[in-house]
Protein backbone atom coordinates (compact mmCIF):
# COMPACT_ATOMS: atom_id res chain seq x y z
CA UNK A 1 0.00 0.00 0.00
CA UNK A 2 2.86 2.43 1.05
CA UNK A 3 4.81 1.38 -2.30
CA UNK A 4 2.21 2.03 -4.26
CA UNK A 5 1.37 5.72 -3.01
CA UNK A 6 5.10 6.31 -3.32
CA UNK A 7 4.93 5.10 -6.49
CA UNK A 8 2.06 7.63 -7.17
CA UNK A 9 4.18 10.51 -5.74
CA UNK A 10 7.62 9.62 -7.77
CA UNK A 11 5.62 9.64 -11.31
CA UNK A 12 3.13 12.43 -10.08
CA UNK A 13 7.03 14.60 -9.24
CA UNK A 14 8.49 13.72 -12.28
CA UNK A 15 5.63 15.27 -14.48
CA UNK A 16 5.53 18.03 -12.42
CA UNK A 17 9.34 18.46 -12.20
CA UNK A 18 10.38 21.48 -14.65
CA UNK A 19 13.72 20.46 -15.48
CA UNK A 20 14.96 18.04 -17.66
CA UNK A 21 17.92 16.05 -17.81
CA UNK A 22 20.40 17.13 -20.69
CA UNK A 23 21.35 14.67 -23.06
CA UNK A 24 24.39 14.38 -22.20
CA UNK A 25 23.64 12.76 -18.89
CA UNK A 26 20.64 10.88 -20.12
CA UNK A 27 22.37 7.85 -20.84
CA UNK A 28 23.93 7.85 -16.81
CA UNK A 29 20.26 8.46 -15.68
CA UNK A 30 18.88 4.73 -17.74
CA UNK A 31 21.57 2.93 -16.04
CA UNK A 32 20.98 4.39 -12.73
CA UNK A 33 17.01 3.39 -13.36
CA UNK A 34 18.13 -0.20 -14.34
CA UNK A 35 19.80 -0.89 -11.12
CA UNK A 36 17.27 0.91 -8.66
CA UNK A 37 14.71 -1.29 -10.77
CA UNK A 38 17.23 -4.54 -10.14
CA UNK A 39 17.49 -3.66 -6.89
CA UNK A 40 13.46 -3.33 -6.47
CA UNK A 41 13.01 -6.92 -8.48
CA UNK A 42 15.59 -8.65 -5.87
CA UNK A 43 13.63 -7.11 -2.95
CA UNK A 44 10.95 -8.70 -4.16
CA UNK A 45 12.38 -12.25 -4.92
CA UNK A 46 14.18 -12.38 -1.63
CA UNK A 47 11.23 -11.39 0.07
CA UNK A 48 8.72 -14.53 -1.27
CA UNK A 49 11.79 -16.17 0.41
CA UNK A 50 11.69 -14.33 3.75
CA UNK A 51 14.84 -13.89 3.41
CA UNK A 52 14.58 -9.99 2.53
CA UNK A 53 17.74 -8.06 4.41
CA UNK A 54 17.76 -4.31 4.51
CA UNK A 55 21.24 -3.78 4.86
CA UNK A 56 21.61 -6.29 1.47
CA UNK A 57 19.09 -4.03 -0.18
CA UNK A 58 20.41 -0.65 0.30
CA UNK A 59 24.03 -1.12 0.04
CA UNK A 60 23.63 -3.12 -3.25
CA UNK A 61 20.83 -0.39 -4.22
CA UNK A 62 23.69 2.33 -4.04
CA UNK A 63 26.47 0.43 -4.57
CA UNK A 64 24.91 -1.05 -8.16
CA UNK A 65 24.37 2.40 -9.35
CA UNK A 66 27.51 3.81 -8.53
CA UNK A 67 29.81 1.09 -10.37
CA UNK A 68 26.97 1.26 -13.26
CA UNK A 69 27.44 4.82 -13.59
CA UNK A 70 30.85 4.80 -13.10
CA UNK A 71 30.81 1.85 -16.20
CA UNK A 72 29.23 4.28 -18.37
CA UNK A 73 31.29 7.04 -17.83
CA UNK A 74 34.70 4.85 -18.52
CA UNK A 75 32.66 3.61 -21.65
CA UNK A 76 32.23 7.01 -22.87
CA UNK A 77 36.07 8.03 -21.96
CA UNK A 78 37.36 5.03 -23.98
CA UNK A 79 34.51 5.45 -26.68
CA UNK A 80 33.35 1.70 -25.84
CA UNK A 81 29.96 0.65 -24.81
CA UNK A 82 30.74 -0.59 -21.36
CA UNK A 83 27.46 0.39 -19.89
CA UNK A 84 26.51 -2.59 -22.22
CA UNK A 85 28.05 -4.89 -19.82
CA UNK A 86 25.83 -3.36 -16.70
CA UNK A 87 22.08 -3.37 -19.19
CA UNK A 88 23.22 -7.38 -19.42
CA UNK A 89 23.84 -7.72 -15.80
CA UNK A 90 20.63 -6.08 -14.34
CA UNK A 91 18.66 -7.61 -17.55
CA UNK A 92 19.73 -10.89 -16.88
CA UNK A 93 18.96 -10.38 -13.08
CA UNK A 94 15.97 -8.91 -13.61
CA UNK A 95 14.47 -11.92 -15.63
CA UNK A 96 15.64 -14.25 -12.88
CA UNK A 97 14.58 -12.69 -10.30
CA UNK A 98 11.12 -11.85 -11.73
CA UNK A 99 11.27 -16.16 -12.58
CA UNK A 100 11.60 -16.75 -9.05
CA UNK A 101 8.67 -14.21 -7.89
CA UNK A 102 6.71 -15.44 -10.68
CA UNK A 103 7.15 -19.52 -9.62
CA UNK A 104 6.69 -18.69 -6.13
CA UNK A 105 2.82 -17.26 -6.56
CA UNK A 106 2.42 -20.25 -9.02
CA UNK A 107 2.95 -22.80 -5.90
CA UNK A 108 1.23 -20.95 -4.07
CA UNK A 109 -1.54 -20.53 -6.38
CA UNK A 110 -1.10 -24.14 -6.60
CA UNK A 111 -1.37 -25.19 -3.49
CA UNK A 112 -4.57 -22.96 -2.92
CA UNK A 113 -6.61 -25.29 -5.90
CA UNK A 114 -5.12 -28.21 -4.40
CA UNK A 115 -6.85 -27.35 -1.06
CA UNK A 116 -10.08 -26.56 -2.59
CA UNK A 117 -10.52 -30.01 -4.67
CA UNK A 118 -9.60 -32.19 -2.26
CA UNK A 119 -11.83 -30.52 0.23
CA UNK B 1 8.62 -1.30 14.06
CA UNK B 2 11.00 -3.32 11.80
CA UNK B 3 8.43 -4.18 8.51
CA UNK B 4 7.82 -0.33 8.87
CA UNK B 5 10.75 0.28 8.34
CA UNK B 6 11.71 -1.71 5.69
CA UNK B 7 8.41 -0.37 3.75
CA UNK B 8 9.71 3.20 3.93
CA UNK B 9 12.94 2.39 2.44
CA UNK B 10 11.70 0.68 -0.27
CA UNK B 11 9.19 2.58 -0.72
CA UNK B 12 11.56 5.33 -1.12
CA UNK B 13 13.47 3.67 -3.30
CA UNK B 14 10.38 3.03 -5.41
CA UNK B 15 9.53 6.51 -5.56
CA UNK B 16 13.39 7.79 -6.64
CA UNK B 17 12.72 4.89 -9.33
CA UNK B 18 9.47 6.19 -10.54
CA UNK B 19 9.81 9.83 -10.27
CA UNK B 20 13.61 9.19 -12.61
CA UNK B 21 11.76 6.77 -15.12
CA UNK B 22 9.14 9.68 -15.75
CA UNK B 23 11.24 12.48 -15.56
CA UNK B 24 13.89 10.61 -18.22
CA UNK B 25 10.72 9.88 -20.15
CA UNK B 26 10.34 13.56 -20.50
CA UNK B 27 13.35 14.30 -20.90
CA UNK B 28 14.45 12.13 -23.87
CA UNK B 29 11.41 13.36 -25.89
CA UNK B 30 12.29 17.08 -25.38
CA UNK B 31 16.16 16.26 -26.04
CA UNK B 32 14.24 14.40 -29.67
CA UNK B 33 12.82 16.94 -29.97
CA UNK B 34 15.33 20.00 -29.66
CA UNK B 35 17.57 17.07 -31.70
CA UNK B 36 15.34 17.32 -34.92
CA UNK B 37 15.02 21.69 -34.82
CA UNK B 38 18.81 21.51 -34.69
CA UNK B 39 19.10 19.17 -37.81
CA UNK B 40 16.33 20.96 -39.53
CA UNK B 41 18.12 24.99 -38.46
CA UNK B 42 21.40 22.77 -39.64
CA UNK B 43 19.90 21.94 -43.16
CA UNK B 44 18.61 25.11 -43.64
CA UNK B 45 22.00 27.15 -42.85
CA UNK B 46 23.58 24.69 -45.36
CA UNK B 47 21.09 25.66 -48.13
CA UNK B 48 21.53 29.49 -47.18
CA UNK B 49 25.26 28.83 -47.23
CA UNK B 50 25.50 27.19 -50.53
CA UNK B 51 23.07 29.72 -52.52
CA UNK B 52 25.46 32.64 -51.22
CA UNK B 53 28.49 30.99 -52.30
CA UNK B 54 26.89 30.50 -55.58
CA UNK B 55 26.05 34.12 -55.36
CA UNK B 56 29.32 34.99 -54.66
CA UNK B 57 31.18 32.97 -57.37
CA UNK B 58 28.65 34.46 -60.01
CA UNK B 59 29.46 38.52 -58.75
CA UNK B 60 33.13 37.48 -58.71
CA UNK B 61 32.85 36.57 -62.57
CA UNK B 62 30.93 39.78 -63.01
CA UNK B 63 33.63 41.20 -61.46
CA UNK B 64 36.57 40.22 -62.83
CA UNK B 65 34.91 40.65 -66.66
CA UNK B 66 34.76 44.34 -65.19
CA UNK B 67 37.74 44.84 -64.99
CA UNK B 68 39.25 43.21 -67.68
CA UNK B 69 37.30 45.98 -69.36
CA UNK B 70 38.49 48.23 -67.37
CA UNK B 71 42.42 47.01 -68.78
CA UNK B 72 41.18 47.05 -72.02
CA UNK B 73 39.71 50.63 -72.15
CA UNK B 74 43.11 51.94 -70.35
CA UNK B 75 44.77 50.65 -72.84
CA UNK B 76 42.97 52.48 -75.65
CA UNK B 77 43.37 55.56 -74.11
CA UNK B 78 47.37 55.06 -74.04
CA UNK B 79 46.88 54.72 -77.64
CA UNK B 80 45.87 57.58 -77.99
CA UNK B 81 47.40 60.84 -77.17
CA UNK B 82 49.91 62.22 -74.94
CA UNK B 83 47.31 63.66 -72.69
CA UNK B 84 45.61 60.41 -71.64
CA UNK B 85 49.28 59.15 -70.84
CA UNK B 86 49.35 61.65 -68.11
CA UNK B 87 45.67 60.60 -66.95
CA UNK B 88 47.26 57.25 -66.80
CA UNK B 89 49.89 57.96 -64.81
CA UNK B 90 47.16 59.53 -62.52
CA UNK B 91 44.90 56.71 -62.51
CA UNK B 92 47.95 54.65 -61.63
CA UNK B 93 49.02 56.73 -58.54
CA UNK B 94 45.12 56.96 -57.49
CA UNK B 95 44.82 53.53 -57.54
CA UNK B 96 48.02 52.28 -55.79
CA UNK B 97 46.79 55.17 -52.87
CA UNK B 98 43.75 53.75 -52.54
CA UNK B 99 45.26 50.19 -52.38
CA UNK B 100 43.66 49.14 -55.88
CA UNK B 101 46.73 47.26 -57.66
CA UNK B 102 49.27 45.14 -56.23
CA UNK B 103 52.18 46.85 -55.33
CA UNK B 104 56.32 45.13 -54.83
CA UNK B 105 58.92 46.51 -52.72
CA UNK B 106 61.26 46.30 -50.03
CA UNK B 107 59.22 45.82 -46.12
CA UNK B 108 58.95 43.49 -43.36
CA UNK B 109 56.57 40.77 -42.53
CA UNK B 110 55.46 40.52 -38.67
CA UNK B 111 54.11 37.30 -37.61
CA UNK B 112 52.21 37.04 -34.92
CA UNK B 113 51.55 34.00 -33.03
CA UNK B 114 48.82 33.44 -29.94
CA UNK B 115 50.53 32.51 -26.60
CA UNK B 116 50.44 28.50 -26.41
CA UNK B 117 52.24 27.84 -23.67
CA UNK B 118 50.59 27.45 -20.07
CA UNK B 119 50.46 30.22 -17.40
CA UNK B 120 52.87 29.97 -14.22
CA UNK B 121 50.65 27.98 -12.12
CA UNK B 122 49.88 25.23 -14.77
CA UNK B 123 46.53 26.12 -15.49
CA UNK B 124 45.71 26.94 -19.01
CA UNK B 125 45.78 30.84 -20.08
CA UNK B 126 41.98 32.06 -20.48
CA UNK B 127 41.45 33.45 -24.27
CA UNK B 128 41.70 37.46 -23.49
CA UNK B 129 45.61 36.70 -21.78
CA UNK B 130 46.47 34.19 -24.55
CA UNK B 131 44.62 35.66 -27.89
CA UNK B 132 46.01 37.72 -30.22
CA UNK B 133 43.16 40.56 -30.41
CA UNK B 134 42.24 43.07 -32.96
CA UNK B 135 43.29 45.72 -31.26
CA UNK B 136 46.93 44.52 -31.23
CA UNK B 137 46.92 44.01 -34.93
CA UNK B 138 45.50 47.46 -35.49
CA UNK B 139 48.13 48.88 -32.95
CA UNK B 140 50.61 47.25 -35.01
CA UNK B 141 48.90 48.79 -38.53
CA UNK B 142 48.86 52.02 -37.02
CA UNK B 143 52.81 51.65 -35.77
CA UNK B 144 53.39 50.81 -39.08
CA UNK B 145 51.83 53.48 -41.16
CA UNK B 146 53.85 56.09 -38.18
CA UNK B 147 56.55 54.36 -39.50
CA UNK B 148 55.83 55.22 -43.33
CA UNK B 149 54.31 51.77 -44.49
CA UNK B 150 53.35 52.84 -48.16
CA UNK B 151 51.28 49.37 -48.06
CA UNK B 152 50.27 47.66 -45.67
CA UNK B 153 48.15 43.63 -45.95
CA UNK B 154 46.74 41.45 -43.04
CA UNK B 155 47.33 37.80 -44.01
CA UNK B 156 47.36 38.96 -47.92
CA UNK B 157 44.38 41.38 -47.04
CA UNK B 158 45.05 44.64 -48.47
CA UNK B 159 44.30 47.50 -45.48
CA UNK B 160 42.71 50.47 -47.41
CA UNK B 161 41.85 53.57 -45.92
CA UNK B 162 37.93 52.04 -45.86
CA UNK B 163 39.38 48.68 -43.91
CA UNK B 164 38.23 47.86 -40.36
CA UNK B 165 40.05 45.10 -38.26
CA UNK B 166 37.98 43.60 -35.72
CA UNK B 167 36.67 40.78 -33.60
CA UNK B 168 34.21 38.36 -34.18
CA UNK B 169 34.19 35.32 -31.44
CA UNK B 170 37.91 33.53 -31.27
CA UNK B 171 38.95 34.64 -34.71
CA UNK B 172 39.75 38.49 -36.14
CA UNK B 173 37.95 39.88 -39.35
CA UNK B 174 40.09 42.28 -41.47
CA UNK B 175 37.80 43.76 -44.65
CA UNK B 176 35.15 41.55 -43.47
CA UNK B 177 37.62 38.30 -44.59
CA UNK B 178 38.19 35.65 -41.40
CA UNK B 179 42.01 35.24 -40.07
CA UNK B 180 42.71 32.92 -38.19
CA UNK B 181 46.48 32.62 -36.71
CA UNK B 182 49.16 33.34 -37.47
CA UNK B 183 48.56 36.79 -38.65
CA UNK B 184 51.36 37.87 -40.89
CA UNK B 185 51.28 41.64 -41.23
CA UNK B 186 53.02 42.87 -44.53
CA UNK B 187 54.30 46.31 -44.86
CA UNK B 188 56.09 47.71 -47.94
CA UNK B 189 58.24 50.45 -46.75
CA UNK B 190 62.24 51.56 -45.80
CA UNK B 191 62.50 47.68 -43.75
CA UNK B 192 65.05 49.57 -41.48
CA UNK B 193 62.91 52.05 -40.45
CA UNK B 194 59.29 49.82 -39.75
CA UNK B 195 61.82 47.48 -38.25
CA UNK B 196 63.13 50.13 -35.69
CA UNK B 197 59.74 51.34 -35.16
CA UNK B 198 58.87 47.79 -34.69
CA UNK B 199 60.89 47.44 -31.98
CA UNK B 200 61.27 50.61 -29.80
CA UNK B 201 61.78 50.41 -25.90
CA UNK B 202 58.14 50.29 -24.71
CA UNK B 203 57.02 50.09 -27.90
CA UNK B 204 53.75 48.48 -29.68
CA UNK B 205 56.30 44.56 -29.56
CA UNK B 206 57.25 45.22 -26.29
CA UNK B 207 53.96 45.43 -24.85
CA UNK B 208 52.97 42.58 -27.10
CA UNK B 209 55.95 40.45 -25.99
CA UNK B 210 54.59 40.98 -22.32
CA UNK B 211 51.82 38.22 -22.92
CA UNK B 212 54.13 35.83 -24.54
CA UNK B 213 53.16 35.86 -27.85
CA UNK B 214 54.98 34.32 -30.26
CA UNK B 215 56.72 37.42 -32.53
CA UNK B 216 58.75 37.14 -35.66
CA UNK B 217 59.89 40.50 -38.14
CA UNK B 218 61.62 39.39 -41.15
CA UNK B 219 63.16 42.08 -43.43
CA UNK B 220 62.39 41.42 -46.98
CA UNK B 221 64.13 42.81 -49.86
CA UNK B 222 61.60 42.17 -52.68
CA UNK B 223 57.43 41.48 -50.67
CA UNK B 224 54.55 41.57 -52.90
CA UNK B 225 51.46 42.96 -51.23
CA UNK B 226 48.10 42.22 -53.43
CA UNK B 227 45.48 44.76 -54.46
CA UNK B 228 42.37 44.90 -52.60
CA UNK B 229 39.45 42.53 -53.58
CA UNK B 230 36.45 44.26 -52.50
CA UNK B 231 34.30 46.94 -54.17
CA UNK B 232 34.49 50.54 -52.76
CA UNK B 233 31.25 52.28 -53.00
CA UNK B 234 30.84 55.75 -52.31
CA UNK B 235 27.33 55.92 -51.61
CA UNK B 236 27.03 58.97 -49.35
CA UNK B 237 30.29 60.87 -50.38
CA UNK B 238 30.92 63.20 -53.19
CA UNK B 239 34.10 65.43 -53.98
CA UNK B 240 33.31 68.80 -53.23
CA UNK B 241 33.94 71.15 -56.25
CA UNK B 242 37.57 72.47 -56.12
CA UNK B 243 36.45 75.46 -57.53
CA UNK B 244 33.95 76.81 -55.05
CA UNK B 245 37.27 76.53 -52.61
CA UNK B 246 35.32 74.16 -50.50
CA UNK B 247 37.32 70.95 -49.37
CA UNK B 248 39.60 69.72 -52.19
CA UNK B 249 43.49 71.10 -52.35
Amino acid sequence: MLITICAIVGIVAGILCPYHIPDAYSPYVAIVILAILDSVFGAASAATHKSFDLNTFISGFISNGILAALLTYLGKKMDVDLYLVALIIFGTRLFSNFSVIRRHYLAEIGTKLKKKFCN
Amino acid sequence: MKVNKIQILVGLTVLVLTFLITIQFKSVTVNNAQNSKQNVRVDELLSDLKRERERNEDLEKQLSAHQNDIAKFREEAAQHSGYSEILLEQLRRAEMLAGLVDVKGPGIVITLTDNQSKSANGTALTASESLIHDEDIRRVINELCAAGAEAIAVNNSRITSTSAVRCVGPSILVNDEKMTPPYKIQAIGKADQLEAAMNLNGGVIDNLKVWGFNINITKHEQLTIPKYNGIVNFSSATAADSKTGNGGN
